[in-house]
C-alpha cells in the first residue's frame, strides 16, 4: 500500500468520528485530528484499534502518543508496516 | 488553573468482548482496570476517563510550549470517594498531582480538575445545550458576560468587553451538551 492508498484508507477509518466533515474533505498531512477534524479525544483509541485491524499492525503506547495529525498517523502506519 | 470534561453516557463506544480487552489495555492502568472490574463498569469508565481528560487540560495550560500528545495511561486516576451524585479523587502525572471533583447526573457526568483541591470550589461552571464554537459564553456574577475563544493551541480563553480575562478556562462537549469552566487566577 503506498502513502496515498494508506491516506485514503485512514480517512475512511476516521470518518465516523470526525465532527468537522468539511475539514476532512480538505485534509492535508498537517491536519490535526483533534483541533481541525474535531474528533473527541475519547475516540482516539477507537481509531487506533480500527487502524490496527485494518492494517494488521500493533500500535504501542509510544507510537500512539505522537499520533496527533494525519501525517503522523501515516508515518507510524508506514513504519510499522515496513517492520512487519 | 482548571480543566474540565463532560461525558454523555450514550455517546461512548460499546466494544465487543474481543476488542474490549485491547481497548482497556490501551486506555487504563492496571490499578484503574482493577477498579473497573469491581464497579459499575460504564459509569466508572466514564468517571476515570473524564478525570484524565480534565487533568490533561490543566497540564497543557501549565506547559505552554508542550505539543499536544495522547497518553491516557500516564495520567493515572485514584478515586477517593464515589457517591450517588458526586465523586472526588486525584490524578497523578509523573510528579504532578491534580485534584478532581465530578457531578453525576442521569445522562452525563462533568468533571473539573485543578492543581490544588482548594481551587475546586472557586470554579464557575455552566452546562448548556451545545452551541457553535463562536457562540460559547457564560454570565459571571462580577465580570459580566464572558465569551470563550480558542487560542492557536486549541486552549480556550475568556474575554470580557474590556479584553482577555485573567482566568483559566476550559470547554468540553459531548452529545448534545457543552460544559464551560472558569477560574479567576
Amino acid at each position: 500500500m503506498n502513502r496515498e492508498e494508506l491516506k485514503a484508507k485512514l480517512k475512511e477509518i476516521i470518518e465516523p468520528y470526525v465532527q468537522n466533515k468539511e475539514a476532512l474533505e480538505n485534509a492535508t498531512e498537517e491536519t490535526s485530528l483533534l483541533l481541525d477534524l474535531e474528533i473527541n479525544s475519547a475516540h482516539l483509541v477507537d481509531i487506533i484499534l480500527d487502524m490496527e485491524e485494518a492494517f494488521d499492525i500493533e500500535i504501542d503506547d509510544e507510537n500512539a502518543e505522537r499520533m496527533m495529525t494525519i501525517g503522523q498517523a501515516l508515518d507510524i502506519s508506514e513504519k510499522l508496516l515496513e517492520e512487519d | 488553573m482548571v480543566g474540565n470534561d463532560l461525558v454523555f453516557f450514550n455517546t461512548r463506544t460499546q466494544h465487543k468482548e474481543t476488542r474490549l480487552t485491547r481497548f482497556l489495555a490501551k486506555t487504563f492502568t492496571a490499578q484503574e482496570r482493577e477498579v473497573l472490574k469491581a464497579s459499575r463498569f460504564a459509569f466508572m469508565q466514564a468517571l476515570i476517563w473524564s478525570a484524565k481528560e480534565a487533568a490533561f487540560k490543566v497540564f497543557m495550560q501549565q506547559h505552554p510550549l508542550q505539543e499536544r500528545f495522547y497518553a491516557p495511561k500516564k495520567f493515572e486516576v485514584f478515586i477517593a470517594r464515589v457517591e450517588r451524585t458526586s465523586a472526588t479523587g486525584e490524578v497523578h502525572y509523573q510528579e504532578q498531582r491534580y485534584a478532581f471533583t465530578s457531578e453525576v447526573h442521569a445522562d452525563y457526568l462533568h468533571t473539573i480538575a485543578c492543581p490544588d483541591q482548594s481551587m475546586l470550589t472557586e470554579v464557575y461552571t455552566q452546562i448548556s445545550p451545545r452551541t457553535k464554537k463562536e457562540a460559547r459564553s457564560m454570565q459571571h456574577p462580577v465580570l459580566g458576560k464572558l465569551h470563550f475563544k480558542n487560542n492557536t493551541r486549541g486552549i480556550p480563553e475568556a474575554f470580557t468587553a474590556d479584553g482577555r480575562a485573567k482566568a483559566s478556562t476550559s470547554v468540553s462537549h459531548d452529545g448534545p451538551l457543552q460544559a464551560l469552566a472558569f477560574l479567576v487566577i
